[in-house]
C-alpha cells in the first residue's frame, strides 16, 4: 500500500499544476484539433477513454468546447468513461460529473494485465471498447527503477491495443503522458531501447531520417526526453503493427519540471494515430507489419518535439491560454469539490 | 430459589452478524451515513451509486469531519456512543441529534465488506484515510469463534479491522467521504434487474428529471414496481431529514408551513447520483380530488419525571386511493429521520376500517421521548415501551374517537364519506331524469315524478313537470326500480295515448309492473 502521505502529496501536486499554462498549452494545441476530427467523423459523438484524474479537466474542458456530448438533464456523458485508482479522487470525480458510460474505481494497469483478479471491472472495462480517443495520463514514468523493462504499464499499453482491433476500431487516437526522469529511470529498459534504436539506424532510409540528433548513447545521457519520445513512440509503432495497425506520430510536446521534491524532470505528451492494417479476425502480414513499421519509424525520426515552456512565454500566449481555460476554472470554483 | 448459576456467554460472530445485518435494505445504512452527517452540521450530502454498474458506492459530506483519534475512539467502542454528551443539538445548525447507538459506521457492512474513510475535521490541519474490512469477520468460520471467557459489561468484541494514516490537508477544509467497494452481489443484482414496469425508473430516467417527476412515475401504482433502484431513491427521500417540497407536504395548507419551515432550517441537502432528493410527499394527488387535512396532531405527554413525549404532526385524508401506495399510512419520524417506512396499518390500529386505509396518510415528527423505544435497526419500535404505547394511544384515540377535538379522524372521514356518496347519489338521479325527460318529452327538462293515492282509470297522467302514478300500479315494484318504472309509464302514456285506450293502457302497464316486480 502506497504510503498515504506520498498520494496526498502526487494529488496535491496534481491538483496545483492543472492551472499551469504548459499543461493547457497541450489542451488546446494538440488535443482539441484531435477532438474535433472526431467529432466531426462520429457527428457529434466521439468515444472517449481517460485516466482524467480528481477534476476530471479534460472532460470538462471538451465539453465547454461543445466537443463532446453531454446531456444536461441527465447529467449524463454518455460517451466517456473514465478509470480512476484512488478512491477519493474516483468519489470526486463521479459526483462531480454524474454519469457517464463508464466509471471504474481501479487500476486501469492491473485490470487490463491481471483480468482475473479483477473479474469484473476488467469484464466491463473490455466490453466497453472500441473508442476514438484514449488518454493515457500515467503520472509517473511508462518503466519505472523497479519493474522489469516488459513493464505492466507497456503490457497495459498493447493490450489496449488489441482491444480496441478486437473491436474492430478502424481509426483512433492515443494521447500519452509520462515522465522522462533519468534518476529514476529503468536502465535495463533503456538499454533494450537504445539496442533497437541503434538497429533501426542500420536502415539508411531511416539514418537519413533520424538527421542530425546524438547519437543513441549520448542521447540517452545529454537528452534524455529526447530519447524516451522517440523510444517510446517507436515502441508503439512496433507494438501497433503487430497488432493490426499502423501508427503516426501526430504531435509531441515536452515541458521541465522541479517540483520541491525530488529532482528534475521533464513531462512527455505523445499524440499517437493508429490506423487498422488489418481486421482482427484477418491473418497476420509480416510484410505489411514490417512495411507499417519502418514507415512510421521514419516519420518519428523526422518529427520534432514542441518546447511548450519556450511556446508558452510571451504573455499574449499566456492571457490566451488562461482566457480559453477560464470556463472549466469557473466550473471547479463552482462545483467547490470537496478533498 | 438458591440453584446453581451459570453464565449466558456470546459468540463472537452476533456482533459481526449485527453489523452485516442490523437494516432492513441498504438504503436504511445509507440512512444512517446520510444522518451522521446531519448530526455533524453538513449541509450537502452527495451520495453516487454509479449506476447502472452500481459497482462502487461513495457518499461525501462536507460536516465537521473527523481527526484520526475521534475515528479510532468510534471503531474502539462501537455502540458507545458520546454523541450527545455534549448536548442534544448540533454544534453550528442547532439541528436535533439523530445519533445515540454509535453504530452507524457499521452500517456500511450491509453494502459491502470492505470500505475507505477520508475524513478531515473543521479546524484541523491533518486529514485521515482508514481502510475497512469486515470480510473476515463475514465468512462462515466466524460463526465458530466463540468469546473466550463470558461477555463482560464493557467488554469488546472484534467485528473488522481497520488500517489507518494521516497527512496534512489544509485548515478550511472539513469533510467526511466513505468510498464503499466490493458491493454485495445481491444487493447489486437487485438494483441492475430491469423494472417491472415500461417507463420504469431507471438510473437513467432519475437523472434526466427531479424528484417531482420521479412521484410522477411512481405515482401509478406501487414504488417497488420500479425496482430497487426506486425504492432505494424512495426510502433515501422518504427517512433522511431532507426538505420538502416548496409547496409541500399537502398543497395550500398554511397550518403545515410551520413544520416545513422547521425542516427547511435545517438546511440540509441530499443529492444522489446529481439529483436532490425532496421528501417525495405532495398531496393532493391530483388537484381535483376532495381531501381533508387534520393539521393538528399535536402532543405533549409527561411519562414520568425525566421523560416528556412531544409529538406533532398531520393526517391526511382524500377520497380516491393515494398513490404510491407506499404513501399509505403514518410516518412517525424521531428527531426527523423516518423510522421504517408508512406503516399502513397504524402502529397496529385494532379495528378494520377497509378503503379508508387507502386514503389516509400521514406524519408523526416525535421530537422527545421516543429514541429508547426504537430497535437497533432503527426502522422500528419496541411495543412495548411506555412512549410507544402512548404514541399509539393518542393516535388510535385520534382515528377512532370521539375525542375534546370532534369526532374521531375515521368518524368525520366517514361523514364526509357519506356526505359525498349521497353528493354524488342526487347528481346521478338528476342526470337520470334529465335522460328520462328527454325520452319522454323530447326535451329535457325540470320534472317531479309523483304517486297518484287511489286508482285513475290509465293509472298514468303525464304534464309538461310532473309524472303521476297510480299507488297500486307501482305496488310491488322495488324501490331501485320505481324511477325507471315511472319513467316507462311517461313513454307509454305519452306515445299511446293516441292509439290505446285508456283501460288497454293501463293493463299493458300492470304487466310491465309485474315484470318489474319479478326482477
Amino acid at each position: 500500500m502506497s504510503s498515504f502521505r506520498d498520494i496526498e502529496r502526487r494529488r496535491k501536486g496534481a491538483k496545483s499544476s492543472y492551472r499551469d499554462a504548459k499543461k493547457h498549452y497541450v489542451r488546446l494545441n494538440g488535443w482539441l484539433p484531435i477532438f474535433r476530427e472526431y467529432f466531426k467523423l462520429r457527428s457529434g459523438e466521439p468515444r472517449y477513454l481517460t485516466l482524467c484524474a480528481k477534476d476530471a479537466i479534460d472532460i470538462r474542458y471538451f465539453r465547454h468546447k461543445g466537443l463532446l456530448p453531454y446531456d444536461s438533464e441527465q447529467k449524463a456523458f454518455p460517451t466517456v468513461a473514465f478509470i480512476e485508482r484512488d478512491p477519493q479522487d474516483y468519489a470526486s470525480i463521479a459526483e462531480g460529473l454524474g454519469t457517464t458510460k463508464l466509471a471504474i474505481r481501479g487500476d486501469l494497469e492491473e485490470i487490463l494485465v491481471k483480468p482475473e483478479e479483477n473479474i469484473e471491472n476488467s469484464a466491463l472495462l473490455r466490453g466497453s471498447f472500441p473508442y476514438d480517443v484514449i488518454n493515457l495520463d500515467f503520472t509517473g514514468q511508462v518503466v519505472r527503477e523497479d519493474d522489469p523493462p516488459y513493464s505492466q504499464t507497456i503490457q497495459a499499453i498493447e493490450k489496449i491495443i488489441e482491444l480496441q482491433n478486437a473491436a474492430d476500431c478502424e481509426r483512433w487516437h492515443m494521447f500519452l503522458t509520462f515522465q522522462a526522469r533519468p534518476e529514476t529511470a529503468n536502465h535495463e529498459a533503456d538499454d533494450q531501447l537504445r539496442d533497437i534504436l541503434e538497429g533501426n539506424l542500420r536502415n539508411p532510409d531511416s539514418q537519413a531520417a533520424y538527421g542530425t540528433r546524438l547519437p543513441p548513447a549520448e542521447l540517452i545521457r545529454e537528452e534524455y526526453a529526447e530519447f524516451l519520445r522517440v523510444g517510446v513512440t517507436k515502441f508503439l509503432a512496433s507494438s501497433s503493427s503487430n497488432r493490426g495497425y499502423a501508427s503516426r506520430l501526430t504531435g509531441s510536446y515536452s515541458y521541465p519540471r522541479n517540483p520541491e521534491w525530488g529532482g528534475l524532470y521533464h513531462i512527455l505528451k505523445l499524440i499517437v494515430e493508429f490506423e487498422a492494417i488489418r481486421p482482427a479476425t484477418a491473418l497476420p502480414n509480416p510484410h505489411r507489419a514490417r512495411a507499417a513499421y519502418e514507415d512510421s519509424v521514419q516519420q518519428i525520426f523526422r518529427s520534432t518535439v514542441i518546447d511548450v515552456s519556450a511556446a508558452v512565454r510571451n504573455a499574449k500566449v499566456q492571457q490566451a491560454l488562461a482566457d480559453d481555460f477560464k470556463p472549466v476554472l469557473d466550473e471547479l470554483q463552482q462545483q467547490n469539490i470537496i478533498g | 430459589m438458591a440453584g446453581e448459576k451459570f453464565s449466558i456467554d456470546v459468540a463472537a460472530s452476533v456482533i459481526a452478524d449485527i453489523s452485516a445485518g442490523i437494516y432492513r435494505t441498504p438504503a436504511g445504512a445509507l440512512k444512517e451515513l446520510v444522518s451522521n452527517a446531519f448530526d455533524a452540521d453538513a449541509e450537502n450530502v452527495h451520495v453516487s451509486t454509479n449506476g447502472p454498474q452500481f459497482n462502487t458506492f461513495t457518499c461525501t459530506d462536507d460536516g465537521s469531519g473527523l481527526t484520526a483519534d475521534r475515528f479510532k475512539e468510534i471503531m474502539g467502542l462501537i455502540g458507545g456512543s458520546t454523541k450527545r454528551d455534549r448536548g442534544e443539538t448540533s454544534q453550528v445548525f442547532r439541528r436535533p441529534l439523530i445519533g445515540r447507538i454509535g453504530i452507524g459506521i457499521l452500517s456500511i457492512g450491509q453494502i459491502c465488506s470492505s470500505f475507505e474513510i477520508f475524513s478531515s475535521a473543521k479546524g484541523s490541519k491533518t486529514k485521515f484515510r482508514a481502510r475497512i474490512d469486515l470480510e473476515p469477520y463475514m465468512r462462515p468460520e466466524a460463526r465458530r469463534m466463540q468469546l473466550g471467557t463470558k461477555l463482560k459489561t464493557d467488554e469488546k468484541v472484534r467485528v473488522g479491522e481497520y488500517e489507518i494514516e494521516e497527512t496534512e490537508e489544509e485548515s478550511d477544509r472539513h469533510y467526511t467521504r466513505v468510498v464503499m467497494e466490493k458491493i454485495n452481489p445481491g444487493f447489486k443484482k437487485q438494483l441492475r434487474s430491469q423494472p417491472m414496469v415500461d417507463l420504469g425508473v431507471t438510473p437513467k430516467t432519475f437523472k434526466k428529471g427531479d424528484m417531482k417527476a420521479f412521484l410522477a412515475s411512481v405515482s401509478k401504482d406501487t414504488v417497488a414496481e420500479h425496482g430497487a433502484y426506486a425504492q432505494l431513491i424512495w426510502e433515501l427521500a422518504v427517512t433522511t431529514p431532507v426538505r420538502y417540497f416548496p409547496e409541500g407536504p399537502i398543497r395550500n395548507t398554511p397550518k403545515l408551513n410551520n413544520l416545513r419551515k422547521t425542516v427547511e432550517s435545517y438546511k440540509f441537502r441530499v443529492f444522489l447520483d446529481g439529483v436532490e432528493l425532496l421528501k417525495p410527499i405532495l398531496l393532493p394527488t391530483t388537484p381535483s380530488v376532495i381531501h381533508k387535512v387534520y393539521p393538528d396532531l399535536d402532543l405533549k405527554k409527561k411519562l414520568s419525571p425525566s421523560r416528556e413525549l412531544k409529538v406533532r404532526g398531520y393526517l391526511y385524508w382524500q377520497n380516491t386511493r393515494i398513490l404510491p401506495r407506499e404513501l399509505q399510512g403514518i410516518l412517525v419520524r424521531v428527531r426527523n429521520v423516518g423510522i421504517g417506512a408508512f406503516d399502513p396499518t397504524y402502529l397496529g390500529y385494532p379495528k378494520h376500517e377497509g378503503w379508508k386505509f387507502s386514503q389516509l396518510c400521514g406524519e408523526l415528527y416525535v421530537d422527545e421521548g421516543l429514541d429508547e423505544a426504537i430497535n437497533i435497526d432503527r426502522a422500528s419500535f419496541r411495543e412495548t415501551d411506555d412512549a410507544y404505547l402512548a404514541l399509539q394511544e393518542f393516535l388510535f384515540q385520534r382515528l377512532g374517537k370521539e375525542t375534546d377535538q370532534g369526532a374521531g379522524v375515521f368518524t368525520n372521514i366517514k361523514a364526509i364519506s357519506g356526505r359525498i356518496a349521497q353528493r354524488k347519489r342526487n347528481r346521478e338521479t338528476l342526470k337520470r331524469v334529465k335522460r328520462s325527460t328527454e325520452v319522454i318529452y323530447g326535451s329535457s327538462r325540470p320534472i317531479e315524478l309523483k304517486v297518484t293515492e287511489g286508482r285513475t282509470s290509465g293509472g298514468v297522467k303525464v304534464t309538461p313537470h310532473t309524472i303521476r302514478v297510480d299507488e297500486e300500479l307501482l305496488r310491488g315494484v322495488a324501490e331501485k326500480h320505481r324511477e325507471l318504472f315511472i319513467g316507462v309509464c311517461g313513454v307509454i302514456e305519452k306515445s299511446l295515448a293516441s292509439i290505446l285506450s285508456a283501460s288497454k293502457r293501463r293493463a299493458l302497464l300492470e304487466k310491465i309492473a309485474r315484470l318489474f316486480s319479478a326482477q
